[in-house]
């Protein structure tokens, strides 16, 4: 069985024929016109896996290939002789290879890298003798690799860039630009991005000790040890030994968006000039030898150290001065941070306080005025500030074990000399490092926080109650945040070996580089238009700048994986999806049922594939449900920037947390909720949910349905539940008048199998006494069952249905005005119904693993109907 | 997930490990049974199974069958031997597999059955196109190595163009169910299709030079299609694949209850050795090759 085959067409005409199977083997066959047949010329072996793509490069020179074994190949179809073994093989399968893997013959070149399959292989220009390729894989990467081929041998490629460009699982497609030098990539996200790979849109500088710092007036051993130890980490004992630590590296701070001064061991302050590619000695001061802490104000040209004496040093680069203060703490300066105003805050080591700074430079060479103000630790021995956050009101401090305090500075004239929090939360949300602190800059009030455990967090002042708690998961330590000029929220920090930027509105990586890892000094300057890392690795300095835009996304997509479930607000005209890759997306719909993808915001909260989401009548508030007994109140606020806030969550004992919530259904009730969840373990239960009350949640009722998985759960009224399980049937609970009991009224089987679609409707002539339930299901078919309510309960007077409405299960049934529905089927049909049960039209869908269907209003009093599943389809329903 | 973990979301996983199943599809088997009757032979049968591997089918087959009966497994990947089953390591594509089978049936055989599946690649046309190849080489397989009035059960995936499926079928058959045991999950588009009474149309002679092309083209053109009757197979009564269930705390002699092992592990994947290049280089995945 073929997986792939790119075709050579030869300038005299011959056709050359490249095929992967199934069982890694690529097959190359040619064609001459006029010839009977075709001749295979070549069977190339080594692939361990199916073969997903072979490419040609334009010369027909070598042949790359990709394979379910993670590999990208490059065969040379040249030189090999694998000719020989062009006879038909004796067995299918895979040879087996032993030991150490072998390219197989033929095999110039294998790439390991992917760590999921590889969908994709291109040949790029070749480069300074390089043979060069890019590859597209299932675990979100495109990948550039380069080698020099040697003839009959296999190299090992390198990886020389890899982006992650998509969310959710696959990228399936790209295209190259060579000459503008621009990557398109599609994914399974739906999303389209174009990258810009071209090396002057980055560049990196290195730099050893030895080529910035003047020789040091500080007597060591002769230099050529010196400089081979630098060199040789590993030496570190033989250098304990000798007592000399050689000149090193320290720290770096941001002087503005074209300077970076770094600090060295031996007490030097370094100024580097981005533009100017000039390294500048600013001094060496005994103080700062074996240890020195340095922070700038960005932009002012003002850098603040702190030394191993106890000294702040205020160093202002622009007109060449240095004053010396008082830290007012214990020996050595532990940690300096600085402020957005003219304060920074100093600690020392386990110090009862700690000391903020408030300086004003004077003209001249004149010293600055300060003023200091000490702020008592809440836990002197246990609170090791990580980041802090100044302004001229407040001081926040965030530790090392997610503590956070908050201290009220009081006025610029006040007397007062030292203060103590204003309040204290040890380990707001676990013990993982408090990186970063801000404040938001488009809602009042707002602190945003990052942890190392790659979580970021929104707060609201003073009371620090999170609004909004996310693990993108992108970035796995996060470091800090910034805002571009429109405001998107940017995180960054370290994924493996990588910095890295991401956007949180895209959710893309727009800045991606290997530094080797979080443990290391560096410094980031988070400016949008040319962002640059400064960092030390392996002993050099080394700077990478970029150049925006690197990375754009010219068609939004949606979910990462299938859309398992929808709902729609008309009052707010927002669609709410949920898929498969946990998240849910909340998207605006014109008038014209368009939907309107990048106002749209994604929400990650659950931590299972999403099952069922419903909105409130009014809109305002949006249930989701999911795997382990997930259940989420959200408040949304539909605007230009669609606000989403967690209100709620239903509480469920974490080790009984086993069960899935497949059915779930809301309504207004006595000014808060009721709520009706049909669980996998067989049991149905509803809930009342109160936003306001201090208990918000409490179990109304619940019933065992029986053994099976129960799907759907929908209200008739506030008393009356239906319904319906795997077991193909459906059945009517009501709440006893006591309330506290489900009492099953009427149950029987529509279905051979389970019930994967159900609705509602009610005849506009006969009243709500009268109410048809229409069903669809695993075993194709589509149901109608009426009920009529008389003394005190429901009975069923009516049930039709129709075997075969569709070629495959039948995974949503949608009502529409005039009594019938519209039916979506997994075999990508899309059917209308009369109310009789006869079928007025269909059409074929392009959303493959359809997971729902929601009816949505259009202009001109029209009705549509969204299709999702494998992306997002609307229909007119008159038009189908 | 966990061994425990599965053992809650899975009933007939837990049953499986519990009754000695290479794997939960013995009961997709069984279930089918249930409804069909496939392997109620009186007499001695010819069985053949394809795609076997890790063989839970064949299991179920030397288990059911009367005794004498013959069974012969194929596979690409090597089987460990069950008792009363001829394992072959074979192509079922490929012409030289033919008369192998038919050294080891003895005959034409009674029963065709196929619980192959691709790896599934998240693509669906492409998934779904690849489980009909398959399917189609099952059948041109069984075509040829099929008694008149035998059967022929085949999973497949109940996507788009399914019908067309069904419609190829239904020529070579007098009956095609669509038929989805309780043991396959709900959410899963997995179904099996049970072909009954093999009457290959007169003048046809079935063979794997020349194998079947997809879909049958009718008088207008078009591809011919079908919907296929669909039959849920499997007790009411019986486990649920989609309930969680809560596990008993002790087993039914009193002592604490502890997960079993799979009864056999899953066979080496093909990207095991992309997974000890990755260990081998430590946590630096991104250095690949530096």
């Amino acid at each position: 069985m073929l997986y792939a085959a790119d075709v050579y067409v030869s300038d005299s005409g011959e056709v050359t024929v490249a095929a992967g199977t199934v069982f890694g083997e690529i097959i190359v066959w040619t064609w001459r016109r006029g010839a009977e047949g075709g001749r295979i010329v070549k069977r190339l072996r080594g692939h361990e896996g199916s073969v997903f793509a072979v490419r040609f490069d334009p010369g027909a020179r070598w042949i790359a290939s990709c394979s379910d074994d993670r590999t990208v190949r490059v065969w040379d179809l040249v030189s090999t002789d694998a000719e020989a073994e062009a006879a038909e093989r004796a067995i299918t399968g895979f040879d087996e290879v032993k030991g150490e893997a072998k390219g197989g013959r033929g095999c110039v070149a294998m790439g390991w890298g992917h760590q999921a399959r590889p969908w994709g292989v291109r040949f790029l220009p070749e480069e300074n003798g390089e043979v060069r390729l890019a590859s597209i894989s299932e675990d979100l990467t495109a990948r550039f690799w380069g080698f020099v081929p040697k003839i009959g041998e296999t190299t090992l490629m390198e990886t020389k860039n890899s982006w992650m460009l998509h969310q959710g699982k696959s990228i399936w497609a790209f295209a190259l630009d060579f000459e503008r030098k621009i990557m398109a990539t599609g994914g399974n996200d739906g999303r389209v991005g174009i990258l810009d790979y071209s090396d002057d849109a980055e560049i990196h500088e290195e730099w050893a000790l030895e080529d910035v710092v003047p020789p040091t007036p500080i007597p060591t051993d002769d230099e050529a040890e010196r400089s081979e130890e630098s060199k040789q980490a590993t030496e570190k004992v033989k250098r304990k030994k000798k007592k000399v630590k050689p000149n090193a590296f320290r720290g770096y701070a941001v002087v503005d968006r074209e300077r970076f001064v770094a600090t060295t061991v031996y007490g030097q302050i370094m100024l580097y000039n981005i533009p100017a590619k000039t390294w500048r000695l600013l001094g060496t001061w005994e103080s700062l030898k074996n240890w020195s802490i340095v922070s700038g104000w960005q932009g002012t040209g003002i850098v603040a150290v702190g030394d191993n004496e106890g000294k702040l040093g205020i160093l202002d680069i622009n007109n060449g001065c240095d004053w010396w203060l008082d830290a007012g703490g214990r020996g050595k300066v532990a940690e300096l941070f600085v402020g957005d105003t003219a304060g920074v805050l100093t600690t020392s080591v386990a110090a009862p306080s700690f000391t903020i700074h408030s300086i004003r430079l004077q003209d001249g060479d004149a010293a600055p005025i300060r003023h200091t103000l000490s702020l008592i630790s809440p836990a002197p021995q246990n609170f090791s500030p990580t980041s802090a956050l100044i302004t001229k009101r407040q001081v926040i401090l965030g530790s090392r074990t997610g503590d956070v305090a908050i201290y009220s500075l009081p006025a610029p004239d006040s007397p007062t000399q030292e203060i103590t929090a204003t309040s204290y939360h040890p380990a707001l949300y676990g013990t993982d490092t408090i990186t970063s602190l801000h404040l938001s800059p488009t809602a009042p009030e707002t602190l945003l926080t990052t942890s190392f455990s790659g979580v970021y967090t929104t707060h609201t002042l003073p009371s620090l109650s999170a609004t909004n708690i996310t693990k993108p998961g992108n970035v796995t330590v996060i470091t800090g945040l910034f805002f571009s000029p429109t405001n998107e929220l940017h995180i960054f920090g370290f994924r493996g070996t990588k910095f890295i930027v991401h956007n949180t509105c895209t959710a893309a990586d727009t800045l991606s580089i290997d530094c080797g890892g979080a443990h290391r000094s560096w410094k980031f300057s988070p400016d949008t238009a040319t962002p640059w890392l400064v960092w030390l690795q392996a002993g050099k300095v080394h700077l990478h700048r970029s150049f925006y835009p690197r990375r754009t996304v010219l068609k939004h997509g949606a979910h990462g994986r299938e859309i398992k479930t929808a709902a729609y607000a008309p009052s707010t005209r927002l669609l709410a999806t949920g898929a498969e890759d946990t998240t849910i997306r909340i998207t605006p719909i014109s008038a014209s049922g368009a939907l309107r993808e990048n106002a749209a915001v994604t929400v990650k909260k659950h931590t299972t594939g999403v099952l069922r989401l419903v909105w409130s009548a009014d809109g305002a508030r949006l249930f989701s449900s999911g795997g382990l007994e997930e259940l989420f109140v959200f408040r949304v606020r539909p605007g230009p920037v669609i606000g989403v806030v967690l209100e709620s969550t239903l509480p469920v004992p974490p080790s009984e947390a086993e069960t899935r919530i497949c059915g779930l259904d809301v309504r207004s009730h006595e000014g808060g909720y009721l709520l009706a969840t049909a669980m996998s373990d067989g049991l149905v239960k509803m809930w009342a949910y109160h936003p306001t009350a201090e208990k918000q949640w409490r179990l109304v009722a619940q019933t065992v349905y029986g053994t099976c998985c129960v799907l759907q759960a929908r209200f008739i009224d506030a008393r009356a539940v239906v319904v319906a399980a795997t077991d193909g049937h459906i059945a009517i609970y009501q709440l006893h008048p006591s309330m506290g009991e489900l009492q099953q009224q009427h149950r029987h089987r529509v279905h051979q199998s389970g019930i994967k679609a159900l609705c509602i409707t009610a005849p506009p002539s006969s009243g709500a006494e009268e109410i048809t339930i229409l069903t669809g299901g695993d075993d194709c078919a589509l149901a109608a069952t009426t009920f009529l309510y008389a003394r005190g309960a429901w009975h069923m007077t009516l049930c039709r249905d129709v075997q075969s409405a569709h070629a495959a299960a039948v995974i949503d049934v949608v009502p529409i005005t005039g009594g019938g529905a519209v039916t979506v089927g997994v075999d990508q049909r899309v059917g209308v119904w009369s109310a009789e049960l006869e079928r007025r039209g269909g059409v074929h869908s392009l959303v493959a693993d359809p997971g729902a269907a929601v009816r949505v209003g259009l202009e001109g009093g029209r009705e549509g109907v969204v299709v999702v599943g494998v992306g997002i389809e609307s229909w007119r329903v008159d038009e189908i | 997930m966990g061994k425990s973990s599965k053992d809650k979301r899975d009933a007939y996983y837990r049953l499986a490990k519990e009754q000695g199943y290479r794997a939960r599809s013995a009961y997709k088997l069984l279930q089918l049974n249930e409804t069909f009757n496939l392997l109620s032979f009186s007499t001695p049968a010819r069985v053949l199974d394809l795609c076997a591997a890790p063989g839970s089918w064949s299991q179920v087959l030397s288990r059911t069958l009367p005794p004498g009966s013959k069974i012969v497994a194929l596979d690409l990947q090597p089987m460990t031997a069950i008792a009363g089953v001829v394992t072959l390591q074979a192509d079922i594509t490929h012409p030289s597999t033919l008369p192998l089978i038919a050294q080891h049936l003895e005959g034409k055989a009674d029963l065709v059955i196929c619980d192959g599946a691709p790896d599934v690649t998240g693509l669906h046309d492409l998934d779904e196109y690849v489980q009909s190849s398959l399917l189609l080489s099952a059948l041109n397989l069984a075509a040829c190595a099929l008694r008149p009035g035998g059967s022929f059960v085949a999973k497949v995936f109940r996507g788009r163009d399914v019908d067309v499926l069904f419609a190829q079928l239904r020529c070579v058959f007098e009956r095609v169910t669509c038929a989805k045991p309780r043991s396959s999950r709900a959410s899963s588009i997995e179904a099996f299709v049970v072909c009954e009474r093999y009457a290959p149309p007169d003048g046809w002679s079935p063979g794997l030079e020349k194998p079947l092309d997809w879909g049958v083209p009718t008088h207008g053109g078009a591809v011919a299609r079908e919907v296929a009757a669909f039959v849920a197979c499997g007790d009411l009564e019986a486990a649920d694949s989609d309930a969680t269930s809560r596990l008993p705390e002790v087993n039914v002699d009193g002592r604490k209850r502890e997960s079993i092992d799979p009864v056999q592990p899953p066979t080496a994947p093909p990207y095991k050795r992309a997974v000890e290049m990755r260990k081998a280089l430590g946590s630096g995945v991104a250095a690949v090759g530096k």
